[in-house]
């Protein structure tokens, strides 16, 4: 991952967090009252609507933080593959790694623009991705194996943030779409969790297209998002065996 | 104000305007066209505690069928690890439901949903491999009903909950889903294990019943980091 010094950041990874941290508190203290909404947007005070679109901007530079980040771990782990003097069962796992950090990437580069929409419809600018960057923590040592946990804890991350962001947010569409991206980072950390704690074995017919198979958990296309789970057909439960 | 200048000021000063806009919701709150009453949200609830009581006892029906596999199904070597995990994710979903009912009894509402029916299709064929695929088809609609519900749901405390639990359906799903597809397999060490002895192995998929702490039952804010400092793995 490229090195970056936190004080020539303009806004490091480091600062979105604290950002989320203190959203999400305020958050908190926001539902230790009556913390009622109206029924539709349009009923949303200016007072609120701008309170959301901070928040939610707030969310839409992080998605862009982590799209940064596996960008930065794409590097890594295309060295690792790429690498002969490695034993083929490392540079494969570097292969299946690349390949599910695409994937994941493409779905919170979907979360990003459709969070940069909702900002735009409540009326303020959305960050913009070549505004904010991930910096890895000091710490971290580049490996096939760090990339995946640092990752896995990313999105472990991310998805409580969204849970607690919810929670303060007025409008019933935008509590929606938190709640559709937020069960899709869980998809993500569960997958890289299995793979990191060896809690299962990987046969040659993965797609890793297919292993978190859309990018929303329901289907946020009338709000200018993509695909939900309803696209994947139930499976059949007749199977003769 | 350019437009560059404009988007990097709102994205300074998002964390600011989100704080101020937040804590200025506390004064906004209340008000009498905008109190709504709690009942509002108990239809949604119900509905959710409804679908958790089916989930288990479609969960009971499935831990009957792998009871009763036998060696001729080609995945009996698999049966105590699946047996593991369905008892694994039906304990959460338990979880879940008592929580919804307790929520529900704070909004003064009453718990008069039943104790739920399993939700087993007509032609189901009893078999691992189809019990596998009748959880992924449930785990993925209840994570879809959970998001959903978000569009209905009033409060802000049942908006957390249903995304907290929203959320670990949705692990389910992605942890059946890789199964049901032939993505991945149980490692090498489960193979013909009773499931009582890998009770500790299934907890580790999906480790927490909720996504974030709710009302003091832990979230995945109870799990630790992975050390990413680690060069040995």
């Amino acid at each position: 991952m490229k090195t970056q010094n936190p004080s020539d950041s303009v806004l490091a990874r480091r600062r979105i967090l604290q950002g989320l941290a203190t959203v999400t508190a305020a958050s908190a203290l926001t539902a230790c009252g009556l913390n009622e909404r109206t029924n539709s947007q349009n009923q949303v005070n200016p007072i609120d609507r701008a309170r959301e679109a901070g928040a939610l901007n707030t969310l839409v530079a992080a998605e862009y933080v982590t799209v940064d980040a596996y960008t930065q771990g794409a590097v890594i782990l295309t060295a690792a593959r790429d690498d002969t003097s490695r034993p083929q069962e490392e540079r494969d796992l570097a292969a299946l790694a690349l390949a599910l950090a695409t994937q994941f990437q493409e779905d919170h580069t979907a979360h990003a623009a459709l969070l940069s929409e909702t900002v735009s419809r409540l009326g303020a600018t959305p960050v913009r991705a070549d505004e904010v960057s991930f910096t890895p923590p000091p710490n971290f040592r580049p490996s096939v194996g760090n990339v995946l946990k640092l990752a896995a804890n990313e999105e472990r991350r991310s998805a409580m943030t969204f849970n607690r962001v919810l929670k303060g947010i007025q409008t019933p569409d935008s509590r929606f779409i938190l709640a559709s991206i937020e069960g899709v980072d869980t998809q993500h950390f569960m997958v890289l969790k299995a793979l990191i704690e060896a809690l299962v074995d990987v046969t040659p017919a993965l797609d890793a297209a297919q292993v978190v198979p859309q990018p929303f958990v329901a289907s946020t296309v009338s709000l200018g998002g993509g695909n939900g789970l309803e696209e994947q057909p139930d499976l059949a439960v007749n199977d003769q065996g | 104000m350019t437009e560059e200048l404009s988007r990097r000021a709102a994205l300074r000063s998002a964390t600011a305007v989100a704080s101020l806009g937040l804590a200025t919701g506390l004064l906004t709150r209340g008000t009498p066209a905008q109190a709504l009453t709690t009942q509002a949200d108990l239809t949604p609830l119900k509905a959710l505690l409804t679908a958790e009581r089916n989930a288990i006892k479609t969960y009971d029906a499935a831990v009957s069928v792998l009871d009763a596999a036998t060696s001729t199904d080609p995945l009996f070597p698999f049966q105590g690890i699946v047996k593991a995990i369905a008892l694994h994710f039906r304990q959460q979903h338990t979880e879940h439901a008592d929580k919804l009912a307790r929520y529900i009894d704070r909004q003064g509402g009453v718990d008069d949903v039943g104790e739920g029916t399993a939700q087993v299709p007509t032609d189901f064929v009893p078999g691992i491999k189809n019990v596998i695929d009748l959880a992924t088809n449930a785990e993925k609609a209840a994570a879809i009903g959970y998001t959903n519900t978000q569009k209905s749901l009033v409060l802000a405390d049942n908006a957390e909950l249903a995304a907290a639990i929203g959320a670990v359906e949705s692990q389910h799903f992605v942890v059946l889903n890789l199964a049901a597809r032939g993505f991945v397999t149980p490692p090498a060490s489960t193979v013909n294990q009773p499931a009582d002895a890998l009770t500790a192995v299934a907890s580790q998929f999906v480790p927490r019943a909720f996504a974030i702490t709710v009302d003091g039952a832990p979230g995945l804010d109870d799990e630790t980091d992975l050390p990413f400092y680690d060069v040995t793995q």
